[in-house]
Formats: C-alpha cells, sequence, structure tokens
C-alpha cells in the first residue's frame, strides 16, 4: 500500500524541487555571468562613481568582460571599485591600462570601460589598481556646448556691429559702397570707352567702302577674279598629276593581273627592281609637282601682299 | 454446472481501510446472484474487482477460468468482451446519440462488421429493451429508467456470457422497478446468461436471484435461497425482509 | 505547536503527491499519443468545440488588450518623444508575453475548466467506467483528444490573440494621432525577429498541453459525488493558472539562455 501512495509523493518533491533549483540557478546565473568562469580581480578609485552600482558590466575595448563587484567609499573624495574580469582577458589588461566610467546609450545603465594600455608595461596582477580618468559626463558636455554657443553668440554681435558701421559710412569699406563720386568717375570713363568704339566704328566703315589701300583690298573685285583664274589653273595641274598617278595605278595592275612575257616579267626580281625604282621616281616627280605649287602658293601670298603686279607674277 | 466466475479469498483496502475480507464465491452458468447490503459495504467494489476496474490487493478472481487479477491488457479486454457490466445511472456517454452509445460499444471489438450488420446490431439490442424510438434521443432527454434500459441494450450488444447489475432497480419508481426486474429474467432466458445482481430492493432480488448473498463490512454475512432467508432468526437478516 | 508543524508537513505531502500524480498522468497520456487507436475524429470534433468556444473571447480580450496598452503606454513613450517606437513596443510585448499569458489564462478558464467538468461528470457517472469496460481506454479517447487538442490550438489562438491585439493597437493610435496602417505594420514588425517570435510559440504549445493535461487530470481524479464536478473544474482553473505562471518563468529563462536576453 505505501509502495502506492509514495511514488508520486517521491516523484513530486524531485521535479518541484529540481524545477525550484532550476529557476533559483538561472537567476543567480543571470545576475553574476561570471560564475563558472575564472576571473580576476583589478580594483580602480574614482572620485564620483556617477551611479555605478554592483553588478554593471565592465567593458574592454567595447567587449564585455566582466563585472563590478564591489563600490565602496574610502574617503570623502575616493571611492573604490573592484572589477571581477574574466581569465581570457588577464593578458591583454595592462598596469597602465586606464579605467573609466562610461553609459551604454544615452540613456542606459553606467559601466565600466578599460583602455587598453601599451604592451611594455607588463600584464596587470590580480588584486592591482589601475589608474581612472575622469569621465565624459552628459552634463559636462551640455556645459561645454552652452560655452560654444555664448561664443558665437558673441561672434555674431560683432558681426552686426560691423555691418551697422559699413551701413552708416565709416572706414574705406564703407565709403566705397556708400559714397556716390566713385559711380560719377566710373560714369566718365564708360563715356570715353563709348566714344572709341564710335571711332573704330568709323574706321571699319572706310574699309568697308574701299576707302584707303585695305579697302581696295578688301572690295575690288578684279583683284578677286584674278585670284579665282590663279586658282582654276592649279586645279587643272592637280588633276594632271591625278591622271598621272591613275596611270601608274593602272600599270601596276596590270603587271598583277596580265599574261605571258608581262606577267613573267613582273615575277622577275631584276624587273622588279626596275619597277621599284620607277616609281620611286615617279614619286619623286610628284614630289617635284607638290614644291612647284608650293612656290606658286607663296607666290601668290607675296603677290597678295606686295599688292600691285600681280599680272607678271600669276602665269607661274 | 459450469462455473463461470470464482473467487476466493479476495482482499481490498483504500488508505489502509479494508473495504473487502475474504471473499468467497461461486457463480454457475445459468445462474443469479443478488447481493444485498447497506451503502458503504463494498458491493460495488466487489463488481468492479470482477472486471478489474479496481485492482484488488489479495486473493483470486477467475471469470471463464481466467485470474483477472493476473493478465495482461490484452487478455482482459478478451474478458471484458464477456462480462458486461450494467452500471447505477446507465453510464451513457452525454456527448452521443442512443445510436453512437451503442456503435461505441462494438466498435472496438467487432471492427470488421459492415455498416448494416453494425445496424441491425444495434437495432435488435434496442429492441430486446424495448427502446427502439429512442435510436437518435441525446441521452439528456431520457429518463432514469430509459437510460438504464439503454445501458443494459449497450450492455447486451456484445452478448456477454455474465452481467453484473450494479444496483439496477435504484431511484426508480416501483413499476419501473418491476419492469427492469423482468427485463433482467428475459435477458437470462434469452442468452442464458449468469448475472450478479447487486441491489438493496427486497423486490427485484426476490424475482430475479437464485442465490441471495447479504454483505456487510466488507464481508458475506448470510447467504442462501431467498425463501432461506427469509426464515432466518438472525436480525440483522430479518431487517431486510421486513 | 505540534498540529501547526502537521499541518504544514501534511499540505507539502499533499502538494508533492499532486505534482507527482499529475507528472505520472502526464507520462500516460503521452504513452497514449503513440498508442493506436489514433481518434482522429475525436480530436477534430474536440478541437473545432475548443476553437470555436473561445475565439469570440479571444478576439474580444486581444483587440481590449491591444488598445488598452496601448493608451496607456503612450504618455510616457510621448515623453520620451518616441512615439515611432510604441508600435514596435507594443508588437514585441504582445508577441512575447501579453498574447500568449492571456489567451492562456483565458484558455485555463474556459477549455481547462471545461475538460474538468466534464470529465468529472463523466467520472461520477461511471461513463469513464463503461468505457474502460468496454475496452476503449478513456486515457485514450477521451483524455489524449483533449490534450492533443488544446495542444494544437492553444498556439492557433495566441497567434489570432497577437494578430487582434495588433489591431486595436492600432486602433487606440489611431485615436490619438493619424498613422497609416501600413506603417503601423512595418514599425510594428520591424522590431519582431525570429528571437522573440519563436520561443514564445514554443511557450504556448506547452501552455495547451498543460491547459488539456490539467482540466483532465482534474476531472478523471475527481471523487464520486456530484459537488466533486464543481470542485475538479474549481481547481483545474487554479492549477492550470498557476502551472502556466510556471512555464511561462521557465521559458523566459531558457530563451534567455538561449538567445541572451
Amino acid at each position: 500500500m505505501s509502495k502506492f501512495k509514495s511514488r508520486p509523493l517521491k516523484l513530486g518533491m524531485l521535479v518541484s524541487v529540481g524545477l525550484l533549483l532550476f529557476v533559483m540557478a538561472v537567476y543567480y546565473l543571470g545576475s553574476k555571468q561570471n560564475l563558472f568562469s575564472s576571473t580576476f580581480t583589478v580594483t580602480s578609485h574614482f572620485y564620483d562613481v556617477k551611479g555605478l552600482v554592483e553588478g554593471n558590466k565592465v567593458r574592454y575595448s567595447g567587449i564585455s568582460v566582466g563585472t563590478v563587484s564591489s563600490v565602496d567609499i574610502i574617503s570623502d573624495s575616493t571611492i573604490s571599485v573592484e572589477m571581477l574580469i574574466n581569465q581570457k582577458v588577464w593578458e591583454f589588461v595592462r598596469k597602465d591600462s586606464k579605467v573609466e566610467i562610461g553609459r551604454e546609450g544615452l540613456m542606459g545603465s553606467k559601466m565600466v570601460i578599460i583602455h587598453p594600455g601599451t604592451p611594455e608595461a607588463g600584464t596587470v596582477e590580480d588584486n592591482e589598481m589601475l589608474e581612472s580618468i575622469k569621465a565624459i559626463d552628459v552634463q559636462e558636455i551640455i556645459q561645454e556646448a552652452r560655452g560654444i554657443i555664448d561664443d558665437s553668440r558673441m561672434l555674431s554681435k560683432s558681426l552686426l556691429e560691423m555691418s551697422e558701421k559699413i551701413n552708416n559710412g565709416d572706414g574705406d569699406l564703407g565709403r566705397l559702397i556708400n559714397e556716390n563720386t566713385i559711380t560719377t568717375k566710373l560714369g566718365q570713363a564708360g563715356d570715353e570707352l563709348l566714344a572709341f568704339a564710335k571711332n573704330a566704328n568709323e574706321i571699319s566703315g572706310k574699309v568697308n567702302r574701299g576707302e584707303g589701300d585695305l579697302g581696295r583690298l578688301v572690295n575690288d573685285s578684279a583683284i578677286t577674279y584674278e585670284l579665282t583664274f590663279t586658282l582654276n589653273h592649279l586645279k587643272q595641274m592637280t588633276a594632271h598629276a591625278d591622271s598621272v598617278t591613275m596611270e601608274m595605278l593602272l600599270f601596276s595592275k596590270e603587271l598583277n593581273e596580265g599574261e605571258g612575257l608581262l606577267n613573267r616579267l613582273v615575277y622577275d626580281r631584276e624587273m622588279a627592281q626596275h619597277v621599284d625604282t620607277t616609281i620611286v621616281k615617279v614619286g619623286q616627280g610628284v614630289d617635284e609637282v607638290v614644291q612647284t605649287a608650293g612656290k606658286i602658293r607663296e607666290s601668290w601670298i607675296l603677290n597678295l601682299f606686295s599688292g600691285r603686279d600681280k599680272k607678271d607674277k600669276q602665269a607661274d | 454446472m459450469e462455473t463461470v466466475i470464482e473467487i476466493k479469498h479476495l482482499e481490498k483496502a483504500f488508505n489502509d481501510i479494508p473495504v473487502l475480507t475474504d471473499i468467497n464465491l461461486e457463480l454457475k452458468r445459468g445462474e443469479n446472484i443478488a447481493i444485498l447490503g447497506k451503502s458503504g459495504t463494498g458491493k460495488s467494489v466487489l463488481t468492479k474487482c470482477i472486471v478489474r476496474l479496481v485492482q484488488a490487493d489479495d486473493g483470486e478472481v477467475l471469470v471463464l477460468g481466467n485470474d483477472v487479477l493476473r493478465m495482461d491488457d490484452e487478455q482482459l479486454n478478451e474478458i471484458r468482451k464477456k462480462v458486461g457490466y450494467l452500471f447505477q445511472g446507465g453510464a451513457l456517454y452525454d456527448s452521443m446519440t442512443v445510436r453512437e452509445n451503442l456503435e461505441f460499444q462494438i466498435r472496438r471489438t467487432q471492427l470488421e462488421k459492415n455498416k448494416t450488420e453494425l445496424r441491425q446490431l444495434v437495432e435488435e439490442s434496442l429492441e430486446n429493451v424495448g427502446l427502439l424510438d429512442a435510436i437518435n434521443k441525446m441521452p439528456g432527454e431520457l429518463s432514469g429508467g430509459m437510460k438504464k434500459r439503454i445501458g443494459l441494450a449497450r450492455t447486451l450488444i456484445l452478448k456477454p456470457k455474465v452481467i453484473l447489475y450494479d444496483e439496477p432497480t435504484t431511484g426508480l419508481d416501483p413499476v419501473t422497478s418491476g419492469e427492469i426486474s423482468e427485463l433482467i429474467l428475459a435477458v437470462q432466458e434469452k442468452y442464458n446468461t449468469s448475472s450478479i445482481i447487486i441491489t438493496h430492493d427486497i423486490k427485484c432480488a426476490k424475482m430475479t436471484a437464485n442465490q441471495v448473498k447479504i454483505m456487510k463490512d466488507g464481508k458475506f454475512y448470510a447467504e442462501g435461497t431467498f425463501s432461506e432467508l427469509c426464515e432466518s432468526d438472525d436480525q440483522e437478516v430479518k431487517a431486510y425482509f421486513s | 505547536m505540534e498540529t501547526l508543524k502537521e499541518n504544514i508537513l501534511g499540505s507539502l505531502e499533499r502538494f508533492f503527491t499532486e505534482v507527482g500524480s499529475i507528472l505520472l498522468f502526464t507520462g500516460n497520456v503521452i504513452r497514449q499519443f503513440f498508442t493506436a487507436p489514433f481518434e482522429h475524429k475525436e480530436l477534430l470534433k474536440q478541437g473545432y468545440y475548443i476553437g470555436n468556444k473561445t475565439l469570440p473571447l479571444i478576439a474580444i480580450t486581444g483587440f481590449i488588450m491591444g488598445l488598452v496598452l496601448t493608451l496607456q503606454s503612450r504618455p510616457v513613450m510621448v515623453d520620451f518623444g518616441a512615439e515611432s517606437l510604441l508600435p514596435g513596443m507594443i508588437a514585441i510585448s504582445i508577441v512575447r508575453e501579453i498574447g500568449p499569458v492571456i489567451t492562456a489564462l483565458l484558455c485555463a478558464g474556459k477549455i481547462s475548466s471545461g475538460i474538468g467538468a466534464e470529465l468529472g461528470a463523466m467520472k461520477v457517472t461511471e461513463q469513464l467506467d463503461a468505457m474502460e469496460v468496454s475496452g476503449a481506454k478513456p486515457l485514450n479517447y477521451v483524455v489524449a483528444t483533449r490534450v492533443m487538442a488544446t495542444t494544437i490550438l492553444v498556439p492557433i489562438l495566441v497567434f489570432f490573440a497577437d494578430a487582434v491585439g495588433l489591431f486595436g493597437s492600432f486602433a487606440a493610435l489611431n485615436m490619438r494621432e493619424d498613422i497609416s496602417f501600413r506603417l503601423f505594420l512595418s514599425l510594428a514588425f520591424d522590431s519582431l525577429g525570429f528571437a522573440d517570435v519563436i520561443p514564445a510559440t514554443i511557450k504556448t504549445i506547452f501552455f495547451g498541453f498543460f491547459i488539456g493535461l490539467i482540466g483532465s487530470y482534474k476531472g478523471y481524479t475527481a471523487d464520486r459525488g456530484t459537488e466533486s464536478v464543481g470542485l475538479s473544474a474549481n481547481s483545474a482553473v487554479v492549477t492550470a493558472s498557476l502551472v502556466i505562471f510556471i512555464i511561462d518563468l521557465v521559458a523566459v529563462q531558457l530563451s534567455e539562455l538561449i538567445y541572451g536576453f
């Protein structure tokens, strides 16, 4: 009988107590997250911990490495903060590492920040004291910002004064802006420029009407006619040169495609050399034609600028 | 005559308080035993021990030669198919219609039966108790006597060899009680069943029982045929028949 | 003094025995999940019944819950100038905690007590015994189907409550300011991650399981007698609610361990 009764009782006790222990264990784990990992201790002294409490996080370069284990008042100006830090990061905490009190976000709770020191200083020892630096506080930032605002207010005030003076015509800049004499002078200069332009206009008018040498050069139709004639001649000459090249082309084509004796001649090396030299000579001939044409152009330009006796030279 | 149920030295206690002590009983085929007794004397516990609704502490319960107390669930189900049990209030399933109530009883044991056979079986059973009209009613719409009759129909659908009646006439008017008693006899005649009838209704016991046992404090106080007990000089026994 | 000590020990013993019995019962029910026959018809019937019975209740409660929560938290958020965070905050609190717990408590009140009373009545009128005798295991046919139905349905009801709650929150915001439904949804869902939804859903599966189980247990172990029907319904609600909070407590810690918040 008792066997039947005690089985649920035992099971119930086992499970209830187990569940209770689990719940408690997890809560304990939550508050002291370093329960199962080995830790070492460092302390630091602050003037003001700004609301830091036991259980707050300790961060090293932004990584959560431990918790604050105690906050004690040592004297009226010193508060000792003891931190439990994960064994794994021991080697990175140096003797000259600095400790600061910061905030998780703008509204979050406080935490301790450990700034990495220099490797030369060596690794910190257990229970060693680290130097603290004064934390940046939101309150202080606001104070500073207020100073900046005051400064800028002063600046804008003096700027205002300056512009007022300018308006009133005080000083050189003021005069420049405010006095009328300068503009009058500028007006006169403009008038003079206008007269100058008028003269220039007259000159170009004369040229248009063919008055004077320059005018004739520009306006005389006879000169234009002669120039056209010369150009025609030049055109004919280039046409001639063109036909020569054409014939050469036909000739070489026949050489390539023709049959019989001529064809054999082409594929004969000596013959080819002959043809080569011929072509070179032809090239020279073309060059000469080009040079001649060049001379003609030069002489024509000369004629153009010398003005008279153009009829004697144009026959070239 | 063949012995259907044999109980030897049955013991049962709840929380160290004995309910049944040294119960011996033998039920032969075609025989009806009525067990009389006051409330709380362990009559219901005894019948429940027979189908192992209550696990007895000690003793032997042989149903058709098998020891009910020491068998696995499958064997027990086989035995339970052969032993019908009519509960006090009929114990109809409230959420099912009468037809579903009857079908539920056989769906587990005779799944191979097809739908027309199933319907025939249900209707035949209801006809036996004269309540074919109520086939689509919910138990809530039925009177106490009807519930008991349908409970009996549900028991009969499995064609049991033994039927255990747990207070079949309790809470019914005398006329309906008489009808139920007649029904018990009719069933016995038709299917040649044996029964154990738990009751404190003398009329019912007189009508149905071949043998009457009087139970007191977890023991059989007196037993015999109805007329034998009627003539007994024992004050306790006389109290039942006056 | 002695009697006091005995009383305390006695009630402790009763408590532990109860816990143990529930656990043994749980084991039996879970075994029935994997035992033939699988009563899919009864499961569907129970599922439909449970869903149908609780859906309107949960819809109304969910809506009011979202509405009130938003109206109550809004002034604080306005003080911080963080009104735009409000939908996200409400979404997280509804999905992670309030939706599951409120729905589970409502289901404990409605379903658990219903099952407790129903099974209690079946026990008292010997229907469970009759089933047992007929070869159908009531633990399989009656209890396992109900427990399975609540296990499946409560998470669905919770999703539904979450959705209606969010809509209630939107309605509350819309009463006070002008916000489009799309903006609200995007603000709300931006803040939700799998880490919010998955632990909450797993939690609700357990809620559902125990709502069905406690109701069944209380009904199944009811004493004989009409008044025990009421008693089993009543204690089903109380025990189920208590179990819901215990699960919630364990769930929040487990998800904290797993997800780190």
